[in-house]
């Protein structure tokens, strides 16, 4: 069933992993998508909510799709003291069901000519006297073997082995870490709006973090929560959530999933390939900093590193000064976004509880579909000049003169 | 005299290592110490697998397994698990099995 040799071999077959293989199989390359798992999309680690506008770059007619639940059309942010702004998003989002969406991104990798094969674990990476990666010792279905590969794309996740084997691999700071867990509950009737997503922010709620209540349908929702790693020691992150149902939802007192993980959300590695090797997705910390949403950015990040890594292939050199134009690629387009919500996340962690409670206040007042978020901005803070001395950090990065 | 120079070199010492974990002082006192899993609480989620700076943590399809050899009891792992399904136990791992 498994071929001796392919031209890329992705392991993790998640959104960033299949859309790696999908591109490097469209530009002709032999290869080959293996998941450790029995089935691929299970257990779902995910708020199940991305961006529609990018998505529709890799799967065609998403709204009309089964396993699309609800769109979002508006954003509504809560603070701790019941106040609520409602902003309508640049592009609208999508809810989806993660095991049939992740599976039916593998399944355009496998139209494409991609060799997909679950229960495969890679055990190790074949790497040369000079360290370049040249294949993988692989456990497809209970049989060991060695598998050569000319690039070695690693989509294997937040808790991935294949970067730290290779050497790229860094571990984040518990303050650039994310752990949070969700349920999805129902019993919401009345309670919640298909078209509007939720966030709740403030101390008291989630601690250098924040809320979700993601609609699947009109009674039931995700809500999950996420915190920084360092202030997940009294309290864990699923008390926090607990507290936060018994006190906003009380009558939601079914739990019919629930969902733990931890995100790294330092901004991305600092180096993402080697000598035959990439690193995608939540492997490459590539998630959003400061909502710690990954799936578009690791789609977008796969659709670079196949490419890449065929164009390579073709070219028959793939040292990684030759694979890093895929890393190019990648922070010409996000890199500077990365860096500027890493630091808006550290600023908003670090802020007043008070002052975030009357920014969201004031900013309740205003109709965010009738004045542009810049025009906010001043109004905010001439409301509240503190936030002058707080939002520093942003003009220092650069991110308001942008 | 000597055992006042003791005494300001342990405070002096207790100041200087006060954010290392593992002091030369306080390696001993660690290996009193292990971290132990409870796999009933344990979601498998992974999130401690990432934060592992000695990769002493495994994953695998129904259990999380631990190394108790290259641990270094960081204790990263306890801190940021998302429902404290880790902690810190006393006494060698071989008196606690866990």
């Amino acid at each position: 069933m498994i071929q001796s040799a392919y031209d890329v071999i992705v392991v993790g077959a998640g959104p960033a992993g299949a859309i790696a293989a999908r591109k490097a199989a469209e530009s002709g390359m032999d290869t080959l998508l293996i998941e450790k798992r029995l089935e691929i999309g299970t257990p779902v680690r995910c708020g199940e909510s991305f961006e529609l506008h990018t998505a529709s770059q890799y799967l065609e007619d998403i709204p009309n799709q089964p396993w699309v639940n609800t769109i979002t059309r508006y954003f509504s942010i809560h603070n701790t003291k019941g106040d609520c702004v409602v902003v309508p998003p640049i592009s609208p989002s999508i809810i989806v069901d993660r095991k049939i969406f992740d599976r039916e991104v593998a399944y355009t990798a496998a139209a494409a000519g991609v060799q997909v094969l679950v229960n495969t674990r890679a055990e190790s990476l074949l790497q040369d006297q000079e360290g370049s990666v040249v294949g993988l010792r692989i456990n497809c279905m209970g049989t060991p073997s060695d598998v050569y590969a000319k690039v070695v794309i690693a989509a294997d996740g937040t808790e991935s082995q294949l970067a730290r084997w290779a050497g790229l691999k860094s571990i984040p700071a518990l303050s650039d870490l994310y752990v949070g867990t969700q349920f999805l509950v129902s019993g919401l009737l009345g309670q919640i709006r298909t078209d509007t997503s939720h966030y709740y922010v403030g101390e008291a709620i989630a601690p250098g973090g924040y809320v979700w209540v993601f609609p699947k349908s009109e009674d039931t929702a995700n809500i999950g929560i996420v915190i920084t790693g360092d202030r997940a020691e009294g309290t864990s992150a699923q008390t926090h959530l607990e507290r936060f149902l018994e006190e906003v939802f009380p009558q939601a007192r079914s739990v019919l999933g629930q969902v733990t993980g931890g995100i790294p959300v330092t901004g991305g590695l600092k180096r993402l390939v080697k000598d035959g090797f990439m690193v995608v997705g939540d492997a490459a910390h590539q998630a959003d900093p400061l909502t710690a949403g990954g799936i578009v950015l690791g789609m977008v990040a796969g659709d670079y590193a196949g490419t890449a890594a065929a164009q390579c292939v073709r070219e028959g050199d793939v040292r990684a000064q030759r694979l890093s134009r895929y890393e190019k690629r990648w922070r010409e387009r996000f890199g500077k976004q990365q860096r500027s919500l890493r630091t808006v996340r550290r600023m908003l962690t670090k802020m007043d509880a008070d002052l975030l409670d009357g920014l969201i206040r004031t900013a309740a007042g205003y109709d965010m579909t009738r004045i542009s978020p810049a025009k906010a901005m001043i109004r905010m803070l001439t409301r509240h000049p503190r936030l002058l001395i707080e939002a520093r950090v942003l003009i220092n990065s650069g991110l308001i003169m942008k | 005299m000597l055992a006042l120079r003791d005494n300001r070199f342990d405070k002096w010492a207790q100041l200087m290592f006060k954010h290392r974990k593992s002091t030369p002082a306080r390696k001993s006192e660690a290996l009193l110490h292990h971290v132990a899993i409870d796999q009933d609480l344990c979601n498998l989620c992974g999130a401690c697998v990432s934060v592992c700076p000695p990769d002493s943590l495994f994953l695998y399809e129904e259990w999380l397994a631990i190394d108790h050899e290259t641990c270094t009891r960081c204790e990263r792992c306890v801190k940021m698990c998302p429902v404290h399904a880790l902690l810190m136990a006393p006494g060698s791992p071989e008196q606690a099995p866990s």
